[in-house]
């Protein structure tokens, strides 16, 4: 597909999201964490973009910015409606509610992710009522047709969460998420919590149902394996900042950002003859109340040259091979030329 | 080839009786832990794989015991095999053998470290606690070495700090530290590396292996992550509703799949670099519910293989050669399936 | 010795249940809510339920177990010891002390139990929407309920007191007034967890009204150790009812209740020589605040997933 065929559902510019850490008797605000530190990042209508990174690299945080749980400290967030594109955060009551039916998301525990003494049916009116459903009939209709939807049966709807097993509830979850037919739905680690073996069918079911609803997926994930099957481009966050993004593919056969270098050697992979060339990081992720200075990545970096500490490397578009491949590296270009020397 | 067997555990039943309700949490559990190598026990939650370390260390809850079969710690020295399941949980012998033969490491380091005593103090206690002669000079040197040893960097400064000034992968290293204390013959590891990030899993198996090498030490590592396992295990144990379905060396299990759970299993799961047109077929059904478990083989119901001698009883072992056992009538088909 | 003899009667009970699955018997026994026969289960809190309801029904049905009236004076019979006529026998002015007890209890009961239910209403229709909506708001009302919580209560009542007047009611009132910041509290902290879990960050996302989620979704959830609190709660106001009566700031001396008969006991004369005027009394009150408390400690141990057994 080439890039100009691509219609931008959600553009995000230079968006930051700080927390502020408060202290003393006044609650007088002493830091932040920099949760989100300048973000550009563009999704495309029907693509699943994965993002990835290890714990406290704000990727959640990205999730729940962009569907107003949390406020930006910085930067913009334009969505494309019907009636044309809008600033998120600049929308009126009305506007607001038409961009919650636009964007959904599932969450990653099932075991907190559904009321405990509500029903399905229940716990699921609410929202309905509220986007319009106005009788009764036609919400069990609707959730009805939703269960089924998620390979359950239409009966579930009046029992409580407490009947379901962790793979059912999950997909409970789904269908909350696609009950009011978003286009845009952020899976917040949807599978981490699940046995593998459940794991497969949610994936499998997420996959369909994109497929079936013309769907949009923002997948956040810290596990590589899963987020390389169901998307089609990945970004890869550190402490706050995407340091490289690209075709799914692109990104495992090309990869260029010594961190993601680093990050998928790491990952143990369920094949025995599997190549082990594992490139060991030393130490820790430091705190996002106090990054490091210029690239976040200096600390840990073999490659890390005096520059490093001192400038903020941009992401910078590249070509490799006709695609595009993001890149957040003083050392890209040196790097990108011996990832294709050695992959030919 | 038995010289190296560490612990030995004979058809081992453990059950649960909490709510007035009897789980079989493992129903005949038989392994053996060889000294310098890692036995991987590989299961969804639920499966019996925790309990399994649990009642090798006596560290069951109370409403549980040890119903049947035998877990025999062979010393090798003066004390001869020690016969575990006799002895009382909080009996002066099993205290005696935690920590200084068999240590034991967890998921959540945090809550195996007291907050409110420095790392070095906890480590030189356990190391005190078990060699009265030990002076607490030479027991922080030791736990300094230690330390050291772990890859803790800085060491000098880290001994006097608390457990909530380190970070995560740091805790489990000066867990692992503190296990590693009294050289146990057997560390046994319940999913240490599930609350860590990739990069620094990576550093524990890192620190895992040299453990394994330099010190001859038996783990049992306990994970439900099939990639985990091809990284570390010599030896893989496959549990499912209280049972091992297969078990032998790494390369048997993994390469050979007999039991239709191990086969489907890995075949659910997503790898790495097979990208998004590569083929995950999920398990149908999802895991019966304790109290109410099927009649016979566990996996019957959600099997593809399952036929009407599923139904009757558990399938007794059956050793292909080698190492290799699995628990499966039709485990001939299943072979030739895989070919 | 004792290690053992636990263990021993462990390992019979686990036999049994074990023999029980086996059979198959269990499987019957399995319908029912499992909180309630865990309630059941609780020694404790049967025998401190029966003790509840067996004082409350007298205390109900006080005009069919005994034909005197609480506030009619009798001359003639002052200071009687217990006896067929008076079952705990008679006051300084006649007063039959059982018909008292009973018709007092009613008073008193109420009071207490008004109290908790209004403390309970104020403290988690405040406490809820001030940790859902955090904030300054939130901050506030934390300093609000601390404020009142620290005011010394004897010397707020005796101020209320002066101010409002002596009647039942403004005890309730008074009482609600010094305790609804300990609901305030449970209620908020219960939510301030129960906010963070998925299902209400959900609920945000669809953009519901606040008010919805936090009365509707949330409050349900936060509901079993509030239930607790009043049980306990109506137990503590009851001993504080009896309290100020004594001191006589309660309810208007003519109104029955508990403590305004224990106020009787004052002097040491009657302390030292007519036992029956405040030691049956005090037994009842003892016994039902501690029913209560029983009661209490039962609910939370069912609905505490954390204690098994």
């Amino acid at each position: 597909m080439a890039n100009k065929e691509r219609e931008a559902l959600l553009t995000i510019k230079g968006l930051k999201t700080y927390f502020p850490v408060k202290s003393g008797f006044l609650g007088k605000t002493k830091s932040y964490v920099q949760a989100v530190n300048d973000i550009n990042l563009t999704i495309y209508k029907g693509e699943t973009l994965g993002l990835v990174g290890e714990s406290g690299c704000g990727k959640t945080t990205l999730g729940k910015t962009i569907l107003q749980l949390y406020k930006p400290t910085e930067g913009e967030m334009v969505y494309s409606f019907a009636d044309g594109p809008k600033n998120l955060e600049k929308l009126d009551n009305k506007e607001m509610d038409e961009a919650r039916k636009k964007i959904q998301i599932v969450f990653q525990d099932p075991q907190s992710s559904l009321n405990p003494s509500f029903t399905i049916y229940q716990s699921l009116s609410d929202p309905l009522k509220k986007f319009g459903v106005k009788t009764k009939e036609e919400r069990r209709k609707i959730i009805g047709d939703l269960l089924e939807a998620v390979n359950m049966r239409r009966e579930y709807m009046d029992r409580y969460p407490h009947e379901f097993s962790g793979g059912q509830r999950q997909r409970i979850g789904i269908a909350r998420a696609l009950c009011i037919n978003p286009e845009l739905v952020i899976c917040d680690e949807a599978v981490s919590a699940l046995d593998v073996s459940i794991q497969a069918q949610v994936l499998n079911l997420l996959k369909k149902l994109k497929e079936e609803r013309n769907l949009t997926y923002i997948f956040i994930t810290h596990d590589l394996s899963v987020v390389e099957y169901i998307s089609d481009r990945i970004a890869v966050m550190y402490l706050g900042r995407i340091v490289e993004l690209a075709d799914a593919d692109e990104l495992y056969h090309h990869t260029v950002h010594p961190y993601t270098q680093a990050l998928l050697s790491a990952i143990p992979v369920a094949d025995i003859h599997h190549k082990k060339n594992r490139i060991l990081l030393e130490g820790d992720v430091p705190s996002p109340m106090n990054p490091p200075s210029g690239c976040h990545f200096h600390g840990r970096c073999k490659q890390c040259q005096e520059i490093c500490k001192k400038e903020k490397p941009e992401l910078k578009k590249y070509e490799l091979n006709g695609r595009e491949h993001y890149v957040a590296c003083h050392f890209a270009e040196e790097n990108i030329q011996r990832v294709c020397e050695k992959n030919g | 080839m038995s010289d190296n067997v560490v612990i030995s555990v004979k058809n081992l039943k453990t059950y649960f009786y909490t709510n007035e309700r009897c789980n079989r949490a493992i129903n005949g559990v038989s392994m053996d832990i060889k000294s310098g190598q890692t036995l991987c026990i590989v299961g969804e939650s639920g499966c019996g794989k925790s309990v399994t370390a649990t009642s090798i260390m006596q560290l069951l809850p109370k409403l549980s015991r040890i119903e049947e079969g035998e877990i025999i710690y062979h010393s090798g020295d003066e004390r001869g095999d020690i016969k575990i399941h006799e002895l009382e949980r909080s009996s002066k012998e099993m205290r005696a053998l935690r920590g200084k033969d068999i240590a034991m490491i967890f998921q959540d380091p945090m809550t195996a470290l007291n907050p409110v005593y420095t790392i070095g103090w906890q480590i030189s206690e356990m190391i005190r606690s078990h060699d009265k002669s030990v002076t607490k000079q030479e027991a922080r040197e030791r736990a300094l070495q230690l330390l050291t040893d772990m890859g803790i960097p800085n060491p000098q400064k880290r001994i006097d700090q608390y457990p909530h000034e380190f970070s995560g992968g740091m805790r489990q290293r000066a867990m692992i530290a503190m296990a590693m204390s009294c050289n146990p013959k057997v560390l046994i590891a319940d999913e240490p590396t599930t609350a860590l990030d990739v990069t620094i899993q990576a550093q524990i198996f890192e620190l895992m292996d040299h453990l394994k090498k330099n010190y001859n030490t038996a783990i049992m590592m306990i994970t439900h992550d099939m990639g985990v396992v091809c990284e570390l295990a010599d030896n893989v144990a496959v549990m499912y509703m209280g049972n091992i379905i297969e078990s032998g060396t790494a390369e048997e299990v993994l390469d050979h799949p007999t039991h239709p759970y191990t086969k489907a299993l890995l075949k659910s799961i997503p790898i790495l670099g097979k990208g998004a047109d590569q083929d995950i077929n999920p398990i149908k059904g999802s895991t019966p519910d304790p109290y109410n478990r099927p009649s016979g083989c566990q996996f019957e119901p959600r099997c593809d293989y399952a036929c009407e001698a599923c139904r009757k009883g558990m399938p007794e072992e059956t050793v292909l050669g080698g190492t290799h056992m699995v628990r499966c009538a039709r485990y001939q088909e299943v072979m030739k399936d895989g070919k | 010795m004792s290690a053992s003899s636990k263990n021993a009667r462990l390992n019979r009970k686990f036999d049994q249940i074990r023999r029980m699955e086996e059979s198959g018997e269990l499987q019957k026994k399995k319908s029912g809510n499992r909180a309630l026969r865990k309630l059941l289960n609780n020694r404790l809190a049967i025998i401190g339920g029966v003790i509840f309801l067996l004082i409350l029904l007298a205390c109900i049905a006080a005009p069919l177990l005994t034909s005197y009236s609480p506030k009619a004076v009798d001359m003639k019979s002052i200071l009687k010891a217990p006896s067929s006529a008076h079952l705990f026998g008679t006051d300084k002015i006649g007063r039959d002390v059982f018909a008292r007890v009973l018709y007092g209890g009613r008073m008193s009961i109420a009071i207490g139990f008004g109290s908790a239910l209004g403390c309970a209403a104020i403290g988690v229709l405040l406490g809820c929407y001030s940790a859902y909506r955090g904030g300054w708001f939130d901050s506030l009302m934390v300093r609000i309920s601390e404020v009142f919580m620290s005011i010394p209560q004897l010397i707020l009542v005796m101020m209320l007191v002066a101010i409002l007047g002596q009647s039942a009611k403004n005890i309730v009132i008074i009482f609600v007034i010094c305790g609804w910041g300990s609901c305030f509290r449970m209620a908020r902290s219960q939510v301030l967890s129960i906010r963070e879990e998925e299902y209400v960050q959900s609920l945000k996302v669809f953009g519901l009204n606040p008010f919805v989620i936090c009365y509707k979704h949330i409050l349900p959830n936060a509901l079993s150790p509030i239930i607790v609190n009043v049980t306990l709660s109506t137990a503590m106001f009851i001993l504080e009812e009896a309290a100020l009566s004594f001191l006589g700031l309660g309810v208007p001396m003519e109104i029955p209740t508990w403590g305004n008969i224990l106020n009787a006991a004052q002097d040491m004369y009657t302390l030292q020589n007519n036992w029956w005027m405040w030691l049956p009394t005090g037994i009842v009150v003892s016994l039902f605040v501690m029913s209560i408390n029983f009661m209490g400690d039962g609910i939370r141990d069912t609905t505490d997933p954390t204690q098994q057994g």
